[in-house]
Order: C-alpha cells, then sequence, then structure tokens
C-alpha cells in the first residue's frame, strides 16, 4: 500500500465526489421559484434539443471517420427491443442513451445500456411536488426531463430513472427512434447524474475503510478439522 | 402499413415508426426462442437414438414448454414515479405552475 498511498490520497477528491451534483443544486437554488426553473430548463435548446445528425456535424467540420456517429449519449430513444429484468419492455417506452458515444459506433460494441424515462402526468396529485423536488436536483436517482413535443398532451415532465439499467442488442438500438439530443449542458448534467449514481461515497465509507487500512482486525477463520 | 409502393424492380411498404418499433420488438424476440427450439431438437434426436419411454416424454414436454412459451415475459411501459413521504413533506408550496401552459422544448 505504501507506494499507492498518494495515488490514494490524489484520487480522493475526485472519485467519489459529489461535487458535480451539488454544483447542479446550487444553480437550481439560485432561481427563484419553480416556475422559474421551469422557464430555464423547458427553454428551446437549453435542455434537450432536435436530434444531432452526423450529416449537420460533418458539414461543421467533424468529418473525420473517427467522428461519424448513428447515436450518441443522452440521446433520447423510443423501441421496444429493450428489456428490463429479463421483460421486454412494450407500449412505445421511452428511454435515454447510457453509454458512451463512443461506445455506440456501429459494430463497435454488441450490447447497449439504456435508462427508464417515466412520464408524469398533469393530473398527477403530486404533480407540483415532483416539479420542485426534481427541479432542485434533490433526488440522486432521478433526473429531471421536459415534456417534449411527441409526448401526449396530458404529459407534464418526463423523469430520468437511474434506479435500473436496461438492456438491448446494439443492432436494434440503431433501429430505436431518435427523438432528441441532450443540450451541451444537458449532456454534462447527464454524465454528473450517472457518476454520482455509480460511484459516491460518504465521509463514514471513508473513515471506514482508512480504519480498516490502518488497523487491519480482520482474523482467519479456524475451521474445526473435517471429521474423518 | 401506411402504403405500398412499387417500381419496376421492387416494392417498398411505409410503416408508421410505432408500428415499426413494435415488429422490430418482436423480432428480437427470436434469439430468446432459440434457445427453446435448440433444447426441442436435442430432445428429438435423443427419441431418434433411444425410442424409450422417458425419452419421449421429455420430447413432449419440451415441445408442450415452447408452445406454452408464446407470450415471453413482457412489461408494458416503466410505470410510474412516486415521491417518499419525507419528499412529499419536504416540498415547499409550489402553487406558482401554470399546469396547463407548461412551455415545451421545440426539437423540430
Amino acid at each position: 500500500m505504501g507506494e499507492l498511498a498518494e495515488l490514494e490520497r490524489e484520487l480522493s477528491g475526485l472519485s467519489h465526489s459529489d461535487d458535480p451534483l451539488k454544483r447542479i443544486q446550487l444553480f437550481s437554488e439560485r432561481l427563484k421559484n419553480t416556475s422559474e426553473r421551469i422557464r430555464v430548463f423547458n427553454a428551446d435548446g437549453a435542455f434537450v434539443r432536435p436530434p444531432i445528425s452526423n450529416e449537420d456535424a460533418r458539414a461543421l467540420g467533424f468529418d473525420r471517420p473517427e467522428d461519424a456517429f448513428t447515436l450518441l449519449q443522452g440521446d433520447v430513444v423510443s423501441t421496444e427491443c429493450a428489456f428490463f429484468l429479463g421483460e421486454r419492455v412494450t407500449g412505445c417506452p421511452k428511454y435515454i442513451a447510457l453509454n458512451s458515444s463512443c461506445d455506440l459506433v456501429p459494430e463497435r460494441r454488441r450490447y447497449a445500456s439504456l435508462l427508464r424515462i417515466v412520464e408524469v402526468r398533469k393530473d398527477d396529485q403530486d404533480l407540483k411536488a415532483k416539479f420542485d423536488l426534481l427541479l432542485r436536483f434533490k433526488r440522486r436517482e432521478s433526473m429531471y426531463l421536459p415534456a417534449l413535443p411527441s409526448d401526449g398532451g396530458t404529459v407534464a415532465l418526463n423523469v430520468v430513472q437511474f434506479d435500473g439499467v436496461c438492456q438491448i442488442g446494439s443492432g436494434d438500438l440503431l433501429l430505436a427512434r431518435r427523438i432528441a439530443s441532450l443540450s451541451l449542458v444537458g449532456w454534462r448534467m447527464f454524465a454528473c447524474f450517472t457518476k454520482v449514481v455509480l460511484a459516491r461515497a460518504g465521509e463514514r465509507e471513508v473513515q471506514m475503510r482508512r480504519a480498516i487500512e490502518r488497523h487491519p482486525v480482520q482474523t482467519a477463520f479456524d475451521l474445526p478439522a473435517a471429521p474423518d | 402499413m401506411v402504403a405500398t409502393l412499387s417500381g419496376r424492380t421492387a416494392a417498398f411498404r411505409l410503416l408508421r415508426d410505432d408500428d415499426f418499433q413494435r415488429l422490430c420488438g418482436v423480432a428480437s424476440e427470436v434469439h430468446r426462442l432459440k434457445s427453446g427450439v435448440a433444447f426441442l431438437i436435442q430432445a428429438a434426436r435423443v427419441v431418434a437414438r433411444h425410442q424409450d419411454k422417458e425419452s419421449i416424454e421429455m420430447l413432449v414436454r419440451s415441445a408442450s414448454m415452447l408452445s406454452e412459451s408464446k407470450v415471453l415475459p413482457e412489461r408494458d411501459g416503466h410505470g410510474g414515479f412516486e415521491l417518499t413521504a419525507e419528499e412529499r413533506a419536504d416540498s415547499p408550496d409550489a402553487g406558482d405552475i401554470d399546469v396547463d401552459n407548461i412551455p415545451r422544448p421545440s426539437i423540430g
């Protein structure tokens, strides 16, 4: 451990930090109220935008072979080919692509991961409380997403669920309907949630792990000899 | 299906995207059925070699298992999003939302 102690110290502020999410929460707290947050995050191009096309990117000079893409991380798609806990999800469900964009290039990976997008309807009795909670980004495993033009008229907002990952064959994903892409800031916020959900730690866990490594108390099991 | 475009060398079917996604979903079930079919073929091979009562019974049972699994496990949609009691209690009055006029971003 001696040689690795310095590396551990260097990583301690990076690997499990929830600072990115705190910054998002701080930004949101500075906005006056829920209505103001809706205005900011639901504005055209603010959080979501039309699907980014490879043709548009090429026209801007991103035309190297490694620039080509069909789908990007954070794209909102609809497909009936994805599975959740072994069950195929039907009913035109929406998802957001979890993999990094470079892993969504055709024929690079066999499988991809998707997160579920749940709709909240206008007649939901907790609608205002849900808007408030999600637009303050208080729940780590749920991220706000505006209602999209293709959603039914009764949909008030969408929620990206980080609790539970769906799987899909990459070939099937490329046939999914692309509904929207995330804006640059939306993509960064999505990555912050992803990081915090996958790797965060309370200070107590850090203290516990340090204590265990400094004062090892574990002993080997003394198993009784097997009877002859 | 919305329309058929007939050309000299080929015909094209136009589908609504929802219908296309539904068909793709059903087609993606093929790999789940494959393992069942492989098991059935194996059972048939055993019967071809050993035509005893147990082998025939296994073939019949594996065939009926496959035929009964016409409806592979599916779930309709993703379910809902619910608040915990603490989250509901923690929510200040957000009564300034005009629910019927929530803006939606334009996505082309």
